[in-house]
């Protein structure tokens, strides 16, 4: 770092901090100041100090919400971080109708999610091909209710996510294998290392930084998701499938309670701040042994 | 990308709203309002006539201004009427002239919500109650009990009724076009389970008994309960208060509303109800209905014209029957308004627009555009309302819809929004996948919503 | 889904069920690595076509429901695929009924705005915040990830009054700004630069190369593939963008087209033929740029820096 003038990362910040500065960070400024108010969307309202934390912490909706969230995250982050992996690979070979192949996978991504509802509608209904299907092979006596088992309906919501999340990652994925020099496969094969050694012993390592995206990504993501629960249950059966975004956003809307929604945000801030920070130590860790 | 919440609160509006397009093969071309009609003379001279009592009663001063004017969802399909409209208007007035801007129900609560805050709301509005109530709530359009009190006469009071609200005095909107939900059912289906095609269910015990039939004769289901949309005003039907007056406290815990979710269950257990019918809501009900895997589907007759475009097979063996009643004998509608804001610049030219928009002249010629039910009492005399038998497309429809309204009221109380919707459903959903007792569902729905109304309160 | 292989796999079933692989006498050395790859790539193609008929459900009724003529129930269960009379009708109806050229251009003009605006300035940031050390690096960062997790829907009345204050509403560059520059790109280029050999940099400092130069001409390529990356979710969610452009945008002339599709599907009609037909026009630009930018994944643009 030679001969650098203290000022210039910040004429390479310039731009960026204008932008999110004008158009994200003071409008969040704004909002975080309304999680200490009873602000009403339309009204205003007073400083109310901890109120809305108090509340928080016996709202059992909230806690539901959160809970649901969290389950979620669960099973979505693991899976989308290593099938996309997985399906990268697959889709970086060098074969004949490849771009075929990765503009396909790719599409659920572009797919509208009332289209990609209708049609995981036909495969999980109590009468749909999945139930068909385990029927025929003997997994099941009876149809399973996967939406609207309460039990259930999260992790049919999580496999709807999983597979409309597979092409977005794959992208990411891509792009990060590419930058994994040929060479040291080569040499990998040489030392007579087959495809599965290869991978754990040349791909995993280096593909680290981008799976260390890719889980974050994800993991913010799912935390924030609603979209897909919105549309396959809206949020039942008794808000077995409510998340906290879809709670956030109802007080915020529907009831208009801007103050207690900014304040649940701001919760929900913190807790993503936590586990990026959890996450960064671990990654961290497993970089230096 | 992400389909907002509030399209689910549009889709409520949406499905009690029964308007329905004509010319639905798209074998007619578009009339347009004003100027396409063959029937009713050289028309725009006799709009103007009729006009010309409102405005006067309203204002004789010369009217000069610019307004705006936010529509929901009504482009592209009605372009020619609307600047129709607003031609005429604006060469009544020659100083006015207004701005027309169209919202599709799709982000429709946001963009008002954010329009209002910013005070960027259009100077007249077209609003439905739900949609309204937030806003309302707030005082944020002028009371039309007193603005236009001349003029309150003329509309059906069940319509200008439905946009009052809680806690406040006065009215709030123009009452402009209306509809009326219908029962449609698939005449195959009943006929294939044993049952007349003509003898279509007018009562919940009917409705609730073919639905049965057709699930112990048919592979398809009776019916889809659509929760989220319908259960609070089924039990509105069954002469259930949801609400105390003034909002402050839930009064739905009864007995009836008890045996209703008692017979939901049943239905349920009974399979006359799909296993996942419970968190779906009423775009699935369509869906079911257009793949003919329900056999009863009330809603408004504007999705005739839906499930024709959709399903035609299933549109061919579709009738309508009126909408079902309780003991009481209510029945709904849905009605849109046209709002002014308080803080509008010109609220001379705004409500002159509004009575307009709204005359008997003006929503004649809506309604030759497209099914729907004009809010001036008078103008449901007219006969094409009246003589059911004619070969239009949807006869039998509007003549049942059309016998319904006056008598009709808004039923489903602003102040159930998507949140107090949520809490009683859910809690519903429970009891129907036997996680809970009919009453215990009901104890807890009504605990929650309490807890809503009182924090609304404080 | 649940072993999506990494490897051109010795598959033992396969390996059996191939007639050939019997009727090789004592095959030398050479021959099993050809068979080997013959079958790698002949598990490799099961394995795509198995994902492919996973993925390609939801485009598949699209194009099949665009195509179908009016006598067909669209909603028919079990889905029928093949239009029984195909027509084009559906989508010369969509263009009659909406002015789709002016909602494509208003389109175009956000998402390449957008993602010149997020592959420039994100990877300046990106650079910044990866190879240069200054006070108050680490602060920065986690503040932009963590504002990646408040949902838009909660901070978007007051992104709305500051759009009005700046005067852009019912403006497309109203539109474009919030989604100019999104934290998700800087962190992308941020991971891109990161893992950047530092060797590479250091020969281009003692050639004497400015810091601009450095970034322009050494780190830019050599992030190519990361850069597609922005490239294709920028344009992809600008594109997709619906409740910013409808809050911002008044009049219909300025609609983008996520928010002009919308009124496909009406209180009135809601012909799911024409739906369908509206989601493919609009889908065929991302997947078009997609084609043209995955090549860019393949160029080997890391080997080749890291080699020198």
């Amino acid at each position: 770092m030679i001969g650098r003038r203290w000022y210039t990362p910040w004429l390479f910040l310039a731009p960026s901090l204008l932008l999110l500065g004008v158009f994200l960070w003071w409008p969040v400024l704004n909002t975080t100041a309304l999680a200490f108010t009873d602000t009403h969307t339309l009204r205003g309202g007073g400083f109310t100090g901890l109120d809305n934390l108090r509340r928080i912490m016996s709202d059992s909706f909230f806690w539901n919400a959160l809970r649901n969230s969290l389950f979620f995250t669960i099973i979505v982050v693991p899976a989308l971080t290593v099938l996309p992996l997985l399906l990268a690979i697959l889709a970086s070979a060098k074969l004949k109708g490849m771009t075929f192949f990765r503009v396909v996978f790719f599409s659920p991504v572009v797919a509208s999610m009332v289209v990609a509802a209708l049609i995981w509608g036909w495969m999980l209904r109590s009468d749909g091909l999945l139930n068909f299907v385990l029927e025929r092979i003997g997994i099941i006596n009876e149809p399973v209710r996967w939406l609207s088992d309460p039990s259930l309906v999260m992790i049919s919501v999580a496999v709807v996510t999983i597979w409309k999340g597979l092409g977005y990652y794959m992208v990411i994925y891509i792009a990060g294998l590419q930058n994994i020099p040929k060479d040291l496969y080569e040499a990998a094969e040489l030392d007579g290392a087959g495809p599965i050694r290869r991978f754990w012993s040349v791909t995993v390592p280096l593909i680290r930084p981008t799976m260390f995206l890719v889980g974050t990504l994800t993991a913010l993501n799912a935390i924030k998701v609603f979209t897909e629960a919105f549309v396959l249950t809206g949020g039942g059966p008794n808000r077995a499938s409510e998340t906290l975004v879809l709670y956030i956003y109802q007080r915020g809307f529907s009831g208009l309670e801007l103050g207690y929604a900014s304040a649940m945000s701001l919760v929900l801030f913190v807790v993503v701040l936590g586990l990026t920070l959890i996450a960064q130590i671990w990654t961290r860790r497993r970089a230096n042994p | 990308m992400r389909p907002s919440i509030l399209r689910r609160l549009a889709l409520t509006s949406v499905l009690a709203l029964a308007l329905t397009a004509c010319g639905t093969g798209g074998d007619e071309p578009e009339a347009e309002p004003d100027t396409g009609e063959d029937t009713d003379t050289e028309t725009d001279t006799d709009d103007d006539a009729d006009t010309d009592d409102a405005d006067a009663a309203d204002d004789d001063g010369e009217l000069s201004g610019d307004i705006s004017f936010s529509t929901l969802q009504l482009s592209p399909d009605f372009d020619e009427y609307i600047n129709g409209v607003i031609a005429s208007f604006e060469e009544q007035h020659p100083g006015t002239s207004v701005e027309w801007i169209d919202i599709p129900f799709e982000g429709a609560s946001e963009r008002l919500l954010a329009d209002a805050s910013a005070g960027t709301l259009a100077d007249v509005v077209n609003l439905n109650p739900d949609l309204a109530f937030p806003l309302a709530s707030e005082g944020i359009f002028v009371d039309l009990d007193e603005a236009a009190s001349d003029v309150r006469g003329d509309y059906i009071e069940g319509a200008w009724d439905a946009f009052r609200y809680p806690g406040r005095d006065g009215a709030y909107g123009y009452p402009w076009y209306l509809s009326t939900e219908v029962t449609m059912y698939n005449a195959a289906l009943l006929e294939e389970a044993g049952l007349d095609p003509d003898a279509a269910p007018e009562t919940f015990e009917e409705l609730f008994s073919v639905a049965r039939e057709v699930a112990a004769n048919t592979d398809a289901r009776g019916m889809h309960p659509a929760l989220e949309n319908r259960f609070v005003i089924d039990l509105v039907k069954l002469g259930v208060e949801i609400t105390n007056d003034d909002a402050t406290g839930a009064t739905f815990n009864t007995p009836e509303a008890v045996a209703h979710v008692e017979e939901l269950v049943s239905l349920y257990e009974d399979g006359a109800i799909s296993p996942d019918a419970v968190t779906e809501g009423h775009r699935q009900e369509i869906e079911s209905y257009q793949a003919g895997n329900i056999a009863l589907f009330p809603t408004g007759p504007n999705f005739l014209n839906i499930i024709e475009e959709n399903a035609p097979d299933i549109a061919a063996s579709t009738r309508v029957a009126p909408q079902i009643v309780g003991p009481a004998g209510v029945t709904g509608m849905s009605v849109m308004g046209l709002m002014v804001p308080e803080g509008t610049d010109n609220p001379e030219v705004a409500h002159a627009f509004a009575q307009y928009m709204t005359n008997e002249a003006n929503q004649l010629a809506f309604a030759d555009e497209v099914l729907i039910f004009p809010s001036i009492e008078a103008a449901l005399t007219d006969a094409r309302f009246t003589d059911a038998d004619e070969d239009a497309d949807f006869a039998e429809a509007i003549a049942t819809a059309a016998e319904q309204l006056p008598n009709a009221a808004n039923l489903r109380p602003v102040v159930v929004d998507s949140e107090v919707n949520d809490a009683i459903i859910s809690n519903v959903q429970s009891a129907m996948l036997g996680d809970m007792t009919a009453q215990e569902a009901l104890d807890a729905a009504e605990a929650e919503v309490n807890d809503i109304l009182a924090r609304r309160a404080g | 889904m649940s072993a999506i292989p990494t490897t051109p796999p010795v598959d033992p079933v396969e390996a059996g069920s191939d007639p050939r692989r019997g009727a090789t006498v004592d095959p030398s050395a050479n021959q099993r690595a050809r068979h080997r790859r013959v079958l790698g790539v002949a598990g490799r193609y099961v394995l795509l076509i198995l994902v492919l008929f996973i993925s390609v459900g939801p485009f598949l009724w699209q194009i099949s429901t665009s195509l179908k003529g009016p006598e067909e129930n669209i909603f028919a269960f079990p889905p029928t695929l093949i239009p029984e009379s195909p027509t084009l009708n559906n989508y010369l109806a969509v263009m009659d009924s909406l002015p789709l050229g002016t909602y494509l251009l208003n389109s175009a003009y956000v998402s390449i705005g957008a993602v010149i605006g997020n592959c420039l300035f994100g990877a300046m940031a990106g650079y910044a915040l990866a190879r240069m050390r200054f006070r108050g690096r680490e602060g920065l960062f986690a503040m932009m990830i963590a504002t990646l997790v408040i949902p838009f829907e909660v901070i978007m009345i007051s992104v709305f009054l500051v759009t009005r204050d700046l005067g852009l509403i019912n403006t497309l560059t109203g539109a474009l700004l919030p989604v100019a520059l999104t934290v998700l790109s800087i962190f992308i280029m941020r991971q891109a630069f990161v893992s950047l050999h530092p060797e590479i940099e250091e020969a281009a400092r003692v050639d004497g190369a400015g810091e601009w130069q450095l970034f322009w001409k050494v780190a830019m390529p050599s992030a190519r593939g990361s850069l597609a990356v922005v490239a294709i979710f920028s344009f992809m969610a600008a594109w997709d963008d619906f409740l910013w452009p409808l809050i911002v945008l008044r009049d219909a002339s300025k609609f983008t087209l996520t928010v002009g599709l919308v009124f496909l599907d009406g209180q009135f009609s809601a012909d799911q033929r024409l739906i369908a037909a509206g989601t493919i026009i609009a889908i065929i630009p991302v997947l078009a740029l997609f084609i043209a930018l995955q090549k860019q994944f393949f160029r080997g643009v890391g080997q080749a820096a890291v080699k020198g």
